[in-house]
């Protein structure tokens, strides 16, 4: 188990959140924040990771052979399905918001303040 | 099991009238009541498919409802409801999904308040999230909504990374994910650098659904611009959840290993809830938009309970979730209040407003006896929290904290008074410099829609609920008996893991007068209230304002309404609560 994927993690998440940070499009922000929970399956992923172990499907396959673990492999498809859902979301309002203002720029759109 | 419906219910009707929908809401207000009374004496826990843990070894998910617990999900439930009666016919069109949203994020709530697992906090979080976000932008006929919504959503999505990342580390580490096992492990294995850099990003990630600064910036942005009954929820229930989650995944995960050093924890959630109630409360005084001006009240509350909860002290929890109690009640009758005017006279701008409110004569004793009950006077509303979050602290050796918490809910309370005194009795002056620029107009929307008596009705009831959390006799006993076996890390464990029954307690009816000293206290704080808000009332100088303008500028220049920005503080208060946590528990 090398140390790589978990520096990858943590690469994907500062380079996301400095898109965030910097961004002055809203379909541009929203890849980035994709792109930060993109780190976060990467973490899961490696966390459960075991040196040659296979695919975590029992049938067969002899008993006690090496798997990885099935868990953090749940828990990365239910972050996906999340992840789609505030996409789709995000998007959505993207959308409406350049249909109101014709613009996706975040510093035009802000309107309240202080 | 009764919390098992209360999730579930929600989803037997996916498109359901306004009818159905408060039904379907009064039904989870009664079982989230049946399941606070059975939590009273024992932790109630349920494993989900019959996964019951074996040799004390979790691998299925439970629910493990605790009285805090319980009576936040009931809270949910009943502000739910208020909420829905209110906004009968309020969404002329479009308005099938909003009760289904409610719905969900009623739901999204419960199962949050109710669960024991932590990858199971995390969806509920999300799933909360996610209606939340939806339901702020429900009105997306202009653009502040859009804009509120967008600024929510990504804010709290970092946040949720953040909570995934801790609940990832914890897991590579100790293989678990059910808080009581993970509390087992972390406590035999001690606090290392791991589990430190796992208890702040769960700390970050739930404090920015809890609104604490530098976090909060999303929710000015978002109550502003969501429906006055979607507020509700928001300032009542959900930023009260993030709190509670910190704390829940504190108690059972962490505590039993940082006991040790719980001195240095204490600082640093004190110090946080601090800044926080000063900061909500200045930026609150700054308003001229009433839903703007009640949002940054709610932070400034938010704060306070951390300071509460943050001492660690049963007593001062106690008094934090009493206060968080009557606080859910009022702010939401006083949203209502808000979300009246906004739909009787089409605004929602104090000065625009002055003295158009005369005929609103509900909405108007909302408003001041609200502002009553948010303060404090003796007897009322957070009074018994509030005398309870000092009395713990003072114990817990913070006790300089009860000046912050009085100045805090002063200044927010005199807010208060004040844009209720120019809206409702046309007092003051038609035009104030202080306060923050004049929000856009709106068109005047034709007020056909809605039931104005249910409105009222709504908003009356939770006030007087409100108000009478601190007359019911024995709440504090039995308040202080559920923060006992809240911050029992290892009883928790013993009973979900090896479901023992050492949890029941019995609790001491006590019918004892709260001391003179925070009657008195609270007699002060009303009166400073009503004299801040009378001195901001009257013309000034111009040179007084600026001076009170100025200092606070740079504060007023930090709430951009730039979801940049405020990822940008979010990240950079992660690095610093990050960097303190690992200074001070190593």
């Amino acid at each position: 188990m090398t140390v790589a994927p978990y520096v990858l993690a943590v690469w994907l998440l500062l380079v996301g959140l400095y898109g965030v940070v910097t961004s002055r499009n809203l379909i541009h922000l929203t890849i980035c924040l994709t792109v930060c929970q993109s780190a976060s399956y990467v973490f899961l992923l490696a966390v459960g990771y075991r040196t040659g172990g296979t695919a975590p499907i029992f049938k067969g396959i002899p008993l006690g052979k090496r798997a990885v673990d099935p868990v953090v492999q749940a828990l990365t498809l239910t972050d996906v399905v999340v992840s789609v859902t505030v996409l789709g979301l995000l998007l959505a309002l993207a959308l409406k918001a350049h249909e109101r203002n014709g613009t996706l720029d975040p510093q035009d759109l802000s309107e309240v303040h202080g | 099991m009764a919390p098992l419906l209360a999730a579930a219910g929600h989803f037997l009707h996916p498109r359901v009238d306004d009818l159905v929908a408060i039904a379907t809401a009064a039904a989870v207000t009664t079982v989230c009541a049946v399941v606070l009374g059975g939590s009273q004496h024992r932790l109630l826990v349920h494993w989900f498919g019959g996964w019951t843990p074996r040799n004390g070894v979790a691998l299925g998910i439970s629910f493990s409802v605790d009285p805090f617990g319980a009576g936040l999900a009931l809270l949910a439930a009943v502000l739910v409801t208020a909420s829905l009666v209110f906004s009968w016919r309020y969404f002329d069109e479009a308005g099938k999904l909003y009760p289904v949203l409610m719905l969900v994020f009623l739901a999204g709530m419960c199962g949050f308040a109710y669960t024991g697992d932590l990858f199971n906090l995390f969806v509920f979080f999300e799933l909360m999230g996610v209606a939340a976000y939806a339901l702020t932008a429900y009105d997306p006929e202009e653009s502040g909504p859009i804009e509120g919504a967008f600024n929510f959503a990504v804010t709290n999505s970092v946040g949720a990374f953040l909570i995934l990342f801790g609940i990832a580390l914890l897991y590579g580490r100790f293989g678990a994910l059910n808080l009581a096992q993970l509390g087992e492990s972390v406590t035999h294995h001690g606090l290392d650098g791991l589990a430190v850099v796992a208890l702040a990003l769960l700390l970050v990630g739930l404090l920015v659904k809890a609104a604490a600064v530098p976090f909060h910036f999303w929710l000015a942005d978002a109550h502003a611009m969501a429906p006055a009954p979607v507020c509700v929820l928001f300032s009542g229930a959900m930023v009260e959840l993030g709190l509670y989650g910190a704390l829940r995944v504190y108690w059972t995960v962490f505590a039993g290993a940082a006991e040790p050093q719980a001195d240095r924890v204490r600082a640093v959630l004190v110090g946080l809830g601090v800044v926080t109630a000063l900061v909500g409360a200045a930026m609150c005084f700054l308003q001229r938009h009433l839903k703007r001006m009640l949002a940054y009240s709610t932070i400034s509350h938010a704060g306070l309970f951390l300071v509460g909860a943050g001492t660690l002290d049963p007593k001062a929890t106690a008094g934090a979730a009493l206060w968080v109690l009557s606080h859910g009640l009022l702010k939401g009758s006083l949203f209502l209040a808000a979300g009246i005017v906004l739909h009787r006279l089409g605004d929602v701008d104090e000065l625009r407003l002055h003295g158009r409110g005369r005929e609103l004569r509900a909405a108007r004793a909302v408003f001041f006896l609200g502002a009553a009950g948010l303060v404090g006077l003796p007897f009322v509303g957070g009074f018994s929290g509030h005398s309870l979050v000092e009395e713990g602290a003072s114990s817990a050796g913070v006790g300089w904290v009860s000046v912050v918490l009085v100045l805090a809910s002063v200044v927010t309370c005199a807010a208060i008074l004040r844009a209720g005194a120019r809206v409702f009795l046309g007092m003051g002056a038609r035009e104030d410099p202080l306060l923050s620029p004049e929000p856009p107009e709106r068109d005047p929307g034709d007020a056909a829609g809605g039931s104005l008596a249910l409105m009222n009705g709504a908003a009356l009831v939770l006030l007087v609920l409100g108000l009478a959390v601190s007359l019911v006799p024995g709440l504090e006993g039995h308040a202080e008996a559920a923060a006992g076996s809240f911050q029992n890390t290892r009883g928790y464990a013993v009973v979900v893991l090896r479901s023992a029954h050492q949890y029941s307690a019995a609790i001491p009816f006590r019918l004892e007068l709260p001391p003179l000293s925070s009657i008195l206290l609270g007699l002060l704080s009303g009166a400073g209230a009503v004299a801040l808000a009378a001195a901001s009332l009257r013309p000034r100088r111009r040179r007084v304002s600026d001076l009170v303008a100025r200092p606070l500028a740079p504060l007023r220049a930090a709430h951009s309404g730039l979801v940049t920005d405020y990822v940008a503080w979010a990240t950079f208060g992660t690095a610093v609560l990050g960097g303190l946590l690992a200074l001070l528990l190593r």
